[in-house]
């Protein structure tokens, strides 16, 4: 007497499944906010608190848009950030920090020589590269980006490092 | 259309033929019919209540037919669905109770499997943002009603289907608008739709552990809630609060990291967990394990 209806609609119309979302590079903005921090717990000599504050980067490295953006809204204190690249370390000019990518991990001694004499924090990206010269190194601990300090390197150009940055750091000597 | 016409000749002539109160019923079919479908409740409810008809199997077989049919026709009126459904419902048990002939009972359930396949769509068709509480509200009277004609009906399967369905709805919301630089009491509604994806999703694997979709898409729940929190760290926020911050996510990402992989032992080489597990790697800084799944994700692109 009474048919027998289908159950015709399914949820499979749902299942729309979302891909993680491809140009997501966490650890470039991760890096991008400790170099910020830096700029703030660490202290140039008066006569570099002029002009522009530079940050070179020597090689290719996705933290690079990362700075422009940064650039675009922020300061260190009162001075406008530059972002300069190097293709090579003779390119290398003068700067407030120098961010040293991977790609350059083998050069540390041209890079040592190019800033020799100036205010420049060296950052790497390498293990034991603290221990060939940079201020800054960035490690990989527990899954999580940390940073290597080595004091000496920094005071070496005339920085003075805050206690506080310190105490955050993996101190290397 | 088919159906109805069938039904309808049956249903008058099981009436006609049945005894002299024959016109009481046949008028509310006949609004059906017409298309008047609140004359055709107004009808058969003053119909039932009249002594003649109030024991009658038959009568509240018509009454559960009749709010059946506005059941079925009333959407989108979602506030009229729940209590439209129940009442055709409770008719059909009614009439049952009263005549419990195999041949009123077979009717009767027929009716209420009908039942249970309107509630089934109306649940499809509720799973959109703002109607999540009546698909659940239909889902349930929709497991009321084959349970009532099938006792033994297994679930499984459909509340695995149901659950990643709404699992879904609650991750579209949620990912749909965490980019969008929500405000704090925003915020706090969208982190309410995560727990409840998540919470779904769970749901699908404590009935299946190997189901593909809730672990492939609570791995990516979990990594796109990780990303966004650092992607929306403002660049000159605080080092003690990036810290903070970085130590969730961590835990985060490792949420979301063995879920990938038991998609990927799944359905192996599926270009959506590779890509998945290379970022998931990433997110956690192993380089190592980053590389070896884009090795597979370039390996896969060359076939």
């Amino acid at each position: 007497m009474n048919k027998v209806l289908r159950i015709v609609i399914s949820f499979v119309i749902i299942f729309i499944t979302t891909v993680t979302r491809g140009a997501d590079d966490t650890t470039s903005k991760v890096k991008a906010v400790f170099v910020y921090n830096f700029t703030k717990y660490i202290e140039w000599p008066g006569s570099q608190k002029q002009g522009n504050f530079v940050i070179g980067i020597l090689g290719t490295s996705a933290i690079i848009n990362e700075l422009n953006n940064m650039a675009l809204t922020k300061k260190a204190a009162s001075q406008i950030f530059e972002i300069k690249t190097f293709n090579n370390t003779g390119a290398i000019s003068k700067c407030h920090i120098l961010y040293v990518s991977e790609d350059y991990k083998n050069a540390m001694k041209d890079v040592l020589l190019k800033i020799k004499g100036s205010n420049t924090l060296l950052v790497t990206e390498k293990p034991g590269l603290a221990k060939q010269g940079a201020a800054i190194n960035f490690v990989v601990k527990d899954n999580k980006q940390k940073f290597e300090l080595n004091k000496a390197n920094a005071e070496k150009y005339g920085l003075k490092v805050s206690s506080n940055l310190e105490s955050l750091s993996i101190k290397v000597e | 259309m088919r159906f109805n016409k069938y039904i309808f000749a049956i249903l008058f002539l099981v009436v006609f033929t049945a005894n002299a109160q024959v016109d009481k019923v046949s008028i509310a079919i006949t609004y059906v019919e017409k298309g008047d479908l609140t004359r055709a409740m107004q009808s058969i409810d003053s119909t039932v209540l009249m002594p003649d008809y109030f024991n009658d199997g038959r009568a509240w077989y018509i009454r559960g037919y009749v709010y059946s049919q506005v059941f079925r026709k009333s959407f989108p009126e979602p506030k009229n669905i729940k209590w439209l459904g129940e009442v055709a419902y409770n008719s059909f048990l009614e009439s049952n109770r009263i005549d419990t002939s195999s041949e009123n009972r077979i009717e009767n359930n027929k009716s209420i499997y009908n039942l249970s396949v309107y509630f089934n769509n109306y649940a499809a068709k509720f799973l959109d943002s703002t109607n999540i509480a009546y698909a659940i509200i239909s889902m349930d009277n929709y497991k009321q009603c084959q349970l009532y004609v099938n006792p033994s009906t297994d679930f499984k399967t459909k509340d695995i289907e149901f659950y990643n369905a709404l699992a879904s709805v609650h991750k579209g919301i949620y990912e749909k608008n965490i980019t969008q630089n929500p405000n704090d009491v925003l915020k706090k509604v969208l982190e309410e739709h995560f727990q409840q994806a998540i919470e779904y999703y769970y749901k699908v694997l404590s009935i299946d552990s190997n189901n593909y979709d809730a672990n492939f898409n609570q791995a990516i729940l979990y990594y796109n809630q990780g990303a966004e929190m650092i992607n929306s760290m403002p660049v000159d926020e605080d080092i003690l609060i990036m810290t903070d911050i970085l130590d969730k996510t961590s835990e985060i990402f490792k949420n979301s990291l063995p879920l990938m992989l038991k998609a990927d032992d799944l359905r192996p080489n599926r270009r959506e967990t590779l890509v998945g597990l290379r970022q998931i790697y990433q997110a956690l800084l192993d380089d190592e394990k980053k590389q070896e799944y884009n090795n597979r994700l370039v390996a896969l692109e060359k076939k």
